[in-house]
């Protein structure tokens, strides 16, 4: 479903991906699994067709999304930090994909009430998101992802700000989505913990390179008693993150 | 020392408050007998009707041509985007009678733009029309400013989101970016609007002053003071005074009350 290949990346002289290779089969949770850092958010927005790779090519559903912008893509993101829009309500949040394909009201009306009933959300639904908790922001996320009718779903880390009763309910809730829709799933993350309980598979990305894959099971002696941390140069951490919120506004969105 | 320090910051900042209310004092304290003769014997009405019509014509159109610009100065990065923000913010900089000059040139008969213009039945020099654009080109960079500044301060992750919704870019602009903009849009559009409400130099350069087709308050105030008629002239600098202390003191109350509801 999705095949990165021979994807690098560079800022000015510095390499932060070099000739990376993966392949998620259609409907496969897999794990993305590196250090803070290590370029997995970059690669997460090249998937999604936010900044675009300096070599290499996307491949989605068989087909070069390269050069094809985010909006024609079938891949959405669920950020870090939710993104919601804080003008909306959770309502609206959630019908926002559908309301910009121009789907009928009563579709959107449909579509939004049995994603909010799905993530437990119906009672909030005209809340801002300025009022609702980390993991109730986080729910409203997953439910708008779901409402893109994408048939990929990227995750950026998106259970890293709450705190670990919040993120234990938050992962069962995630599996039971996934097993109820499968979409093909790549979810970023620097914890073992989330890695393991998640992933069908997991990818070490490390130097800027896929280096490994294994089953989550296999994750612990896969890391070979490394820390996380000692995947990637600690040095290169700042640097790749203010690059990648730079290309964020380079793209222009 | 501290004391000391604090006492002198406190002084200044009396002695300019005092200086600002003694200064403005004088024109709201026009004499009543002296303002209800200027405007019972009707000449200051058609020089206020100039005055709002132009400036509010000028501040829709700054909203409307500022708008996209300042979206794409915020949004975008290209080849001379420093060069293209430096050229924009000049007529900030730039002496209102230089602009004004510039502008006269730049539409009169004798330029190429001119004639193109007057072949297309478009007469600026005197007219109107020649006020609002010379209103829009000084205040046309402060409506930019305020709407790029909230346009920057929206994170970069939330157009981001809305493109990886499937949301075209016009989508996201209609329905993201002008939305979470919208308070930098009502401040640069007062701005603009004061500022134009108040161009002097530029105005009586492209327009003149033909009492009741472009006589605008500014060019009012000094046409009637250098005349003579204080009267009149005091009638005019009171009309202005007040419609900039009125909108000062609604956008600062408007602003609250929108804190407020956020904070609640």
């Amino acid at each position: 479903m999705i095949a990165l290949d021979d994807i690098g990346m560079r800022f000015g002289e510095r390499r932060v991906l070099k000739n990376l290779s993966l392949e998620v089969a259609r409907g496969e949770f897999a794990i993305l699994f590196g250090a803070s850092g290590s370029g997995k958010t970059l690669l997460l927005s090249i998937l999604a067709g936010l900044e675009k790779p300096t070599s290499g090519r996307v491949l989605i559903g068989g087909l070069d999304m390269t050069r094809v912008a985010p909006e024609h893509r079938p891949v959405t993101l669920v950020f870090q930090r939710h993104a919601l829009f804080p003008h909306l309500t959770v309502f609206e949040n959630i019908a926002f994909s559908l309301r910009a394909r121009h789907a009928h009201r009563g579709v959107v009306r449909e579509r939004v009430g049995e994603l909010m009933a799905l993530t437990g959300l119906e009672e909030y639904a005209h809340a801002r998101p300025d009022v609702l908790s980390g993991g109730q922001c986080q729910r409203v996320a997953f439910a708008r992802a779901l409402a893109s009718d994408a048939e990929v779903v990227l995750f950026d880390e998106p259970l890293s700000s709450l705190d670990n009763g919040l993120k234990a309910g938050l992962m069962s809730e995630l599996k039971r989505l996934h097993r109820m829709k499968p979409f093909t799933a790549l979810y970023v993350t620097h914890n073992l913990e989330e890695a393991s309980a998640l992933g069908e598979r997991v990818y070490l990305l490390e130097h800027g390179r896929v280096t490994r894959s294994c089953l989550p099971c296999e994750l612990q002696g896969c890391v070979d008693g490394r820390s996380a941390a000692d995947l990637n140069e600690p040095q290169e951490s700042a640097i790749i993150r203010a690059e990648g919120k730079r290309s964020l506004i380079a793209c222009g969105r | 020392m501290n004391c000391g320090f604090r006492l002198i910051c406190v002084s200044v900042t009396v002695l300019l408050a005092l200086f600002v209310a003694v200064a403005l004092g004088n024109v709201f304290l026009v004499a009543p007998a002296m303002l209800s003769r200027a405007l019972s014997d009707g000449s200051v009405w058609p020089v206020i009707k100039v005055s709002l019509q132009t400036s509010l014509l000028a501040a829709l159109l700054a909203m409307l041509l500022g708008t996209p610009v300042a979206y794409v100065l915020a949004r975008r990065r290209f080849f001379g985007k420093a060069a293209v923000e430096t050229l924009l913010d000049l007529p900030v900089a730039l002496p209102p009678m230089v602009a004004g000059l510039a502008l006269l040139i730049l539409v009169s008969p004798a330029s190429p733009t001119g004639q193109v213009l007057a072949k297309a039945g478009i007469h600026l020099i005197f007219t109107q029309a020649g006020i609002v654009l010379a209103q829009l080109f000084v205040a046309l960079p402060f409506y930019i400013r305020a709407v790029r500044s909230a346009i920057t301060a929206i994170p970069p992750s939330i157009p981001a989101a809305a493109a990886v919704l499937r949301a075209t870019e016009a989508y996201t602009f209609f329905h993201v970016i002008l939305p979470l903009s919208r308070e930098g849009m009502i401040s640069g559009f007062v701005m603009c609007w004061t500022r134009a409400l108040g161009e002097f130099g530029a105005t009586a350069m492209v327009a003149g002053c033909i009492p009741g087709v472009t006589e605008t308050l500014p060019v009012a105030i000094y046409t009637r003071a250098t005349s003579g008629d204080l009267a009149s002239a005091g009638a005019a600098a009171f009309c202005l005074a007040t419609i900039s202390f009125v909108t000062l003191v609604g956008l600062r109350l408007a602003f609250k009350e929108a804190s407020l509801r956020r904070k609640a």
